[in-house]
């Protein structure tokens, strides 16, 4: 039975907050490790987060719901779509404040080689628009073989030692997509273009490989 | 063999996922979490909102005309919104540039309204951005004088901007003249921030500026613009008749 009975009084933003975020905490905590390959600052991200996250939350329901009622905004999180698309907000706060509390964040967000989309003007949202549109083409099939390449090589129990090798970039990116996250989703919580996440994984997947051929 | 393919592709997933499903939270943990969050007190609830749903919802129309789903996060609706600043005067100055544009952007919906709640502002932009990559404040000297309003985003050689309506305040207060807050004799400004990357920082003024420029319809605007930080700063005011004298740059 929930806490969160008819019996008790109205819940307020911050009883909805918790009643939705709550199941969400453990995965944010795995997202947040994820990104700083530590469990004792994936923690301090995990709190850090969650409190932005609360602050920000009746604006959240007005841009998303369209209301500033916690009881509708109860009600409306009860819509899968809804679920969703709190649960990538949430991830994306996760994200957000890994970075901001990351001494050297600037050498993800101003990658030279890989374009942010925090750099991107209208023509590179174009850009990001028709990677998109590559998703059912050949990169999806090249990205399908490193998968069964993967698929082999992950018999080999040292993956993990080399998971901890990956960027942070590169082990959220395979956590995201383990996930089940597709690659726009990942794209949209990262915020970076689609073609840099399906590179970043195709990029992981042969580090994870070139581990396993120089283990033989 | 199509099950077998697709199983395949599958396994690596789940031993990722098995590896991260080791990491807990714990009970007691998860008890002090709630507690805090309960009894924390949200600021500036009930106070009027600041995003426009209308916009918005352009902003959504948008990235799905461009194929993205619903999910797609607000963080990237507020870079579609961008736009490209006019460029009429090439590598020109560039204070020129925002004062001839400003017309051009008031052609957009805003993308946010800090009426009613003025203090809003880094809360919105920590929302949006990181603090890396665009984190800029109102400068409080603006904020004694001016109340802000709606806002827009938009790009400048490829650097996160925002303009900001900002009302006078003075002009707030019952006038006896009811000419006294027409557009015209108004004090009314537009507050434009840029974070001043490489490209953005070499147009930039590097001292403080202070000109008035008239435009092509005749009206001439004071352009005030100095550097603070990592950000760029300009407020352009439409003067009225009356206090048009000065050098004035055509």
């Amino acid at each position: 039975m929930s806490i969160f009975s008819k019996q008790q009084s109205p819940l307020n933003w911050n009883g909805v907050f918790v009643k939705h975020s709550k199941r969400l905490w453990e995965p944010m905590l795995r997202f947040a490790a994820s990104l700083t390959n530590s469990a004792e600052l994936a923690d301090d991200v995990l709190q850090t987060s969650l409190l932005k996250a609360l602050k920000a939350f009746p604006r959240f329901s007005k841009k998303n719901f369209l209301t500033d009622i916690p009881t509708e905004a109860d009600l409306a999180l009860e819509k899968e779509h809804f679920q969703l698309h709190f649960k990538n907000w949430l991830y994306r706060i996760v994200k957000n404040t890994y970075l901001d509390e990351r001494a050297e964040s600037s050498k993800w967000i101003f990658d030279p080689d890989e374009k942010s989309i925090e750099a991107a003007s209208a023509n590179d949202f174009q850009a990001l628009a028709s990677d998109v549109n590559l998703l059912s083409g050949e990169n999806s099939a090249d990205f399908a073989k490193e998968e069964k390449e993967f698929y082999r090589l992950a018999l080999d129990d040292g993956w993990k030692k080399r998971l901890e090798l990956l960027s942070d970039r590169q082990r959220s990116i395979l956590f995201l997509a383990a996930e089940d996250y597709a690659y726009k989703e990942i794209a949209s919580i990262l915020n970076i273009p689609i073609g840099t996440v399906m590179s970043n994984l195709s990029r992981a997947l042969q580090k994870l490989k070139k581990g396993e051929e120089s283990s033989f | 063999m199509d099950f077998h393919k697709q199983d395949q592709g599958s396994i690596w997933k789940r031993q990722v996922r098995d590896t991260f499903s080791s990491i807990r939270l714990e009970g007691k943990k998860a008890q002090e979490l709630e507690n805090l969050l309960l009894s924390t007190e949200l600021d500036g609830v009930g106070r009027r909102r600041r995003f426009s749903s209308k916009n918005l919802g352009i902003i959504f129309n948008k990235l799905h005309n461009a194929g993205v789903g619903y999910v797609t996060t607000a963080m990237v609706a507020a870079f579609a919104a961008f736009m490209v600043m006019p460029d009429e005067n090439g590598d020109g100055d560039p204070i020129l540039e925002w004062a001839s544009s400003q017309s051009g952007l008031k052609g957009f919906p805003a993308d946010f309204d800090l009426e009613g709640d003025p203090t809003a502002f880094p809360e919105l932009m920590e929302e949006f951005f990181t603090k890396e990559a665009f984190h800029p404040a109102i400068p409080q000297q603006i904020q004694a004088h001016y109340t802000p309003s709606e806002g827009r985003f938009f790009a400048i050689a490829g650097s996160p901007a925002v303009s900001i309506q900002l009302k006078d305040v003075s002009a707030v207060q019952p006038a006896s003249d009811a000419l006294a807050n027409t557009p015209e004799n108004s004090k009314n400004a537009t507050l434009y921030i840029v974070k001043l990357s490489d490209a953005v920082s070499k147009k930039f003024p590097k001292d403080k500026v202070s000109k008035r420029i008239k435009g092509p319809s005749g009206k001439v605007r004071k352009i005030n613009a100095w550097r603070e930080g990592k950000y760029g700063f300009a407020v352009v005011q439409v003067l009225a008749s009356n206090e048009q004298g000065g050098t004035v740059t055509e």
